[in-house]
Order: C-alpha cells, then sequence, then structure tokens
C-alpha cells in the first residue's frame, strides 16, 4: 500500500458568497508539502475571499478548508486564530508591517504571535537575507515599497509558517523589485519548507512559478 | 500587547504628551487640594484637642481661637488676672490654662502658661526639664532646628509677635532654655513656652502679691498640675529702666487667654453664657469657630475640586477623542494584528491598555507634580511652614483619586476598543490591503 503525504492545503467544495452574490462555487485545491503555486484570476474572481477563508479570516458558507491535516472550517473564531497563528504566513499588497513598531520589533510581535519567540540576533539574520539588515530599526513609513514588501515577507516567515500566503505581493511594485520580492518569496519558503501560494493577477510572475490555480469568475477553480 | 501600547504612545508624542499632561494637571490640584484641606483639618483638630473653651477679651472669636489655640492671629487683647480664679472655682470646670502672648524671639512666639499646657498635646521633653522659674523656657522641636537651639542657650525676646527688627528687645529679661520638646506635630512645635510669670517680668509688671492668692486660687480643689515658684528670682533687680514708678503701679498682671476644659457636659451649657453676658470677657468654642472656618475655606476649596474633576474630564474626554481617532486611523495595524494571529480580545486589549497607560502616567505624573508644588509652596510661604504642613505626606485619598483617574482612562478606552473589538476583519482587511 502506498501512503500517501498530508497535503498543506486541501480544499473541498468551498462555497462562499455576499448576500445573493456567489462568489466561491465549489473550489477543490490541494497544494502539497514546498509546492509554489499561482492563484490567478481577475478582479472580482474571489482570490481575496479564497484567502480569508483558507487563513480562517472567515468562515466559508459550505465546503471545508484543511491546513497540514487539521480543519479551519467549523471552528470557532479564536481556534482559526489559534489554528493561523501557527501554520499560516499572510503577505498583502499594502498591508505590511504594524505603524508604531520598528522592522525588527514587528517580527519579534510577530514571532511571539505565532509561538515562535526569537532573539536580536536570530531576526537580525533573517532581516539581512531579504537585504534589510541595516534597516532593522527603521519604522515602515520610513522604507521604500520593495524594502517593505522584504520586511513584510521576513514578519510572515518568523513563525515559520507551514502555508505562506501572499496576496497581491507585487502589484504596486516595478518591474526589478517584483522580480526581487517574488525571487525572495520562492527562495525563503524553500529554505523555510514552506509551500506558497501566491494570489495575483500580475502575469509577470508566471515566469518565476509556473504551477497555477485559477478563478475564473463565479466559476470552480481548475488545477 | 503592553509594550505595542507603548510603541503606539510613543509614535504620536505630541498627543499622549498633551493627554498626559491634561490628566496630570487635574490630579496635581486635587491632589493638593486634598492635602491641604486634610492637613489644616487634621490640624485644627489636633491642636485643639482637649480645649472645649477659649476665654478672651472681647473681639472676633475666631481671632481669638486662631490667636489662642493655633497661634495664628493676633490675641484679641488681654483679660483680668482674676478670670483664672474665677473659672477654676466652677465645679463643672475640669482645667484651666492660662496664657500669655505678646513676645518672640526670631519669629517664634512666646507663650506664658503652666506646664498642664503642654499635656494638651502629650507633649514630652527630648532633652532637659521643665520650666521652674520665671525667664527659663521650653523650646519647640522646629525652635531648636531652626535656630539651632541648645540646652543652656539664653536669648533675648522682642515684643510683638512676628520677628521685627525695629521692635524693642527686653534685653533686661533674658530666657534661659532649660528643655527642648521632642516633636508633637502639632503648634507646639514651634512655641517657646515659659510661666506666666515671665511674661510679667519682662514688662515690668509688679506680680508677687498676687501669684498665690489669684493666679494659683482653685488649682488644688481641682486637682492642677502644681507650679513652684519658691524658686523664683527677684525679677525688680532687673527692673526695665524705661517704664516709670507710675506706670508699674498701674500695670496689672493680666493673661491673654484662657483654654478651658470642662469637667461635665453642664459647663458647655452654662459657661460660656456665662462669659459673655455677666463678665467683659468673650469665650469661643474651638469646635465652632474651626467648623466656621473650615467651611468658609471649603467653599473655595470645593470650587477648585470641581474644576479639578473638570479638568480630568477633560482629559478623558480628550483620551477617547484620540483613541477613537486612533482606531480609525490605525484600523490597517490592527486588521494586520489580527491576521498575524492576534486575537479579538488581544487588540481590543491593546487599545485598552493604551488608554490605561495614558491615564496611570498622568495621574502619576500629576501625583508627582502635585507633591512637587506642594513642596515650593512649603519652602517659599512661612505660613505653610508655621502650619507644621508636610508636602510629601501621602493620602488614603490620594489612592482614590488615583484609580478615579484609571477609571476615567477606561471609560474613554472602551467606546474605541468595543469598535475594534467589532470590526468585521475581512472588511476591514479588504479595506487595507
Amino acid at each position: 500500500m502506498i501512503s500517501r503525504a498530508t497535503p498543506v492545503l486541501a480544499i473541498t467544495g468551498l462555497k462562499h458568497g455576499y448576500g445573493h452574490k456567489p462568489i466561491l462555487t465549489g473550489v477543490e485545491i490541494e497544494l502539497n508539502e514546498g509546492a509554489h503555486h499561482l492563484l490567478l484570476g481577475p478582479s472580482g474572481s474571489g482570490k481575496t475571499t479564497l484567502i480569508h477563508a483558507i487563513s480562517g479570516l472567515l468562515e466559508p458558507d459550505d465546503g471545508s478548508v484543511v491546513i497540514d491535516g487539521e480543519a479551519m472550517t467549523g471552528r470557532s473564531p479564536a481556534a482559526r486564530d489559534a489554528l493561523r497563528r501557527s501554520k499560516i504566513g499572510l503577505i498583502f499588497q499594502s498591508l505590511r508591517l504594524v505603524s508604531a513598531l520598528t522592522v525588527r520589533e514587528n517580527l519579534h510581535l510577530a514571532g511571539r504571535l505565532s509561538g515562535h519567540p526569537t532573539t536580536d540576533a536570530a531576526i537580525d539574520a533573517l532581516l539581512a537575507q531579504v537585504g534589510l539588515g541595516h534597516r532593522c530599526s527603521a519604522k515602515p513609513r520610513h522604507l521604500s515599497q520593495g524594502e517593505a514588501q522584504r520586511a513584510a515577507i521576513s514578519r510572515a516567515l518568523i513563525g515559520k509558517p507551514r502555508l505562506l500566503i501572499a496576496d497581491e505581493p507585487t502589484s504596486a511594485l516595478d518591474d526589478e523589485n517584483a522580480d526581487r520580492v517574488a525571487s525572495l518569496l520562492i527562495e525563503t519558503a524553500d529554505r523555510n519548507g514552506s509551500t506558497l501560494l501566491v494570489a495575483t493577477h500580475d502575469q509577470r510572475l508566471k515566469k518565476l512559478i509556473p504551477r497555477t490555480v485559477t478563478l475564473l469568475s463565479q466559476s470552480i477553480a481548475v488545477p | 500587547m503592553i509594550r505595542l501600547a507603548l510603541a503606539y504612545l510613543r509614535d504620536r508624542p505630541l498627543m499622549s504628551a498633551l493627554n498626559i499632561l491634561l490628566l496630570a494637571l487635574a490630579v496635581a490640584t486635587l491632589v493638593m487640594l486634598l492635602s491641604v484641606s486634610t492637613q489644616i483639618g487634621n490640624r485644627f483638630e489636633r491642636d485643639a484637642r482637649g480645649i472645649d473653651l477659649v476665654v478672651g477679651a472681647k473681639g472676633s472669636p475666631l481671632q481669638l481661637i486662631l490667636s489662642s489655640i493655633y497661634q495664628m492671629d493676633i490675641p484679641t487683647g488681654n483679660i483680668p488676672l482674676e478670670s483664672i480664679a474665677l473659672l477654676r472655682q466652677d465645679p463643672s470646670v475640669r482645667q484651666v490654662i492660662p496664657l500669655t502672648m505678646g513676645d518672640n524671639f526670631r519669629g517664634f512666639r512666646i507663650v506664658g502658661t503652666e506646664p498642664a499646657y503642654l499635656g494638651l498635646q502629650n507633649a514630652k521633653l527630648a532633652q532637659g526639664r521643665m520650666f521652674a522659674k520665671a525667664q527659663e523656657v521650653v523650646i519647640g522641636t522646629r525652635v531648636a532646628d531652626e535656630l539651632g537651639m541648645t540646652l543652656g542657650q539664653r536669648f533675648v525676646g522682642s515684643h510683638g509677635l512676628t520677628d521685627d527688627e525695629n521692635a524693642g528687645h527686653h534685653e533686661q529679661s533674658p530666657f534661659t532654655t532649660v528643655g527642648i520638646l521632642a516633636p508633637t506635630g502639632s503648634v507646639m512645635d514651634r512655641l517657646i513656652i515659659s510661666n506666666v510669670e515671665s511674661a510679667w517680668d519682662i514688662h515690668g509688671i509688679d506680680h508677687d502679691n498676687l501669684e498665690d492668692e489669684v493666679l494659683h486660687k482653685g488649682e488644688h480643689e481641682h486637682g492642677q498640675e502644681d507650679t513652684d515658684h519658691s524658686e523664683t528670682v527677684d525679677h525688680h533687680d532687673k527692673d526695665d529702666a524705661s517704664v516709670s514708678l507710675t506706670e508699674r503701679e498701674q500695670m496689672k498682671p493680666e493673661i491673654t487667654a484662657l483654654l478651658v476644659s470642662y469637667k461635665s457636659a453642664f459647663g458647655a451649657v452654662r459657661i460660656p453664657s456665662m462669659i459673655n453676658r455677666q463678665t467683659n470677657m468673650q469665650a469661643a468654642v474651638p469646635a465652632v469657630e474651626t467648623a466656621r472656618l473650615l467651611s468658609l475655606l471649603g467653599v473655595g476649596i470645593d470650587g477648585a475640586r470641581s474644576f479639578a474633576w473638570l479638568l480630568a474630564a477633560t482629559g478623558g474626554l480628550s483620551i477617547f477623542v484620540a483613541l477613537l481617532a486612533a482606531a480609525s486611523a490605525r484600523e490597517a495595524d490592527l486588521a494586520l494584528l489580527r491576521v498575524m494571529g492576534a486575537s479579538r480580545a488581544q487588540v481590543f486589549g491593546t487599545i485598552i491598555a493604551e488608554g490605561l497607560l495614558i491615564s496611570a502616567i498622568g495621574a502619576i505624573a500629576g501625583l508627582l507634580l502635585g507633591h512637587g508644588a506642594l513642596a515650593l509652596a512649603h519652602a517659599n510661604f512661612e505660613q505653610l511652614r508655621d502650619f507644621g504642613f508636610d508636602p510629601f505626606v501621602m493620602l488614603p485619598g490620594e489612592g482614590g483619586i488615583l484609580l478615579a483617574v484609571l477609571g476615567i482612562g477606561l471609560l474613554a478606552t472602551l467606546i474605541p476598543a468595543l469598535r475594534v473589538f467589532c470590526v468585521n476583519l475581512a472588511e476591514s482587511l479588504a479595506r487595507s490591503s
């Protein structure tokens, strides 16, 4: 008998809508450990709704989401918070860092919240890996867009998540920075052993992450 | 979450400082008012302990009380020596203590009285012995400390109750310090105490023939402490050259006031009206006059206290406005915290902690500011020092003020925090990301 590894993300029959308008209509996705996928789809196709459902930020109308063998759906909000803390790292287009904290303090806070408190030295080393060794003490408002996104990647990885989800991480960046951030995402996810799912409509990323999941508007996802 | 709340405070230093300043000013004002009113009330109560009635010359009863008990005003005048006997012979009187006043040494009042006066405040001798004859004095602890006086030290008193370089000095009748009192926390700490004969002697008033028959008449029947004047020196050797024989013959020994305590409640009913109606003296009840004075002071204190609470409420309102604005401005931050795994309660706690931190820092700063201002006032106003005011004494009511200010801070944060608690994270993220 051949044993199959537990997928890091398994979505079955996921449905969700707002009012009478269906957004997700039976999504089926399975991502294995260490895989990299692009989640493609036009605006309004439900990419963000799907990410929220995967990360437990909303409870879908129907279907199940299982993260590394643990069901995200059907849990209390507090239990979803706990599962998200321990298994998922999230990166957004503009929601990157807590404004009142320095880059280093942001990583400390993320580490503590995820149950992986870490030292200044480890954080500084992580920031050095993403080219921000010299910006540890800077406040987010003093960072460039590219620097802030790289800092957000470090922040998302500090808790060593099993699943790293990035929502439009490169949309606001120029080509050079977009390439740099995408390469960094892949590199750091690989180093960490995290499965990577990047939701985007940025076609530039296809050359770096060829495997795609496409969401068509109000239709089932096709792996 | 406390560290995060602190970071938000540091991130808006001007707004945080203004909110803290508002609360600190309110707390400082409240602390000052509480300290002053409480210490004045306590001091009045303590100094008047064991005194049911004060008898003195006609005039303002409040002035009589202030001058005789608290040594804070000018006496209303003098009364005949015979008044002592009149009261001591009354069966409802337990104790009569005569006082003579009118001189000072470097601003400290010299009071002529009897050793029983010290018993009113349970004053004990820290050094030396009790005065036993005219021109011997026992000094209060503040007198000794501030003037650096020691046992055996001789000094000359001056006319008047305040230090005045132009006032005449009684150089012919120097005093000798024979005792120093232990601290009492009362008016006695700042007095120079002698017997009543000293006052007459330095003013050249002949009293030898009157002492036994008038001054001490009635003492033995009422168990009063006997003062031994057998060693009294003949002060006529030191007659004031400026006082002529004719004037001396005209000057009769008088006293300034009498401190009276009753043996029975019946005395309280009968004696004041008897004194006020049938003699040329007045009787003033300390409890009544003190209550009247505190009531007059209380109007001002209540007004200032209302203003201070208004200031505290303004501080609370300012925190409320600041946090409400911050909660909206920080929607993205708070959403990110939730994304990072912070629970609703933790995010709610961050807002509450921020409000409480502002309140706590404001309250502690206000406490320090209040006591600092009191210390400054104490250093600059002699009246406060004379009053024995302690700017650093902490009163239980101050804990109440701190708790009330924390309560205001908590109340001010509740609505912004609840708004954050109830926010729909998905919608918030959609707006922020």
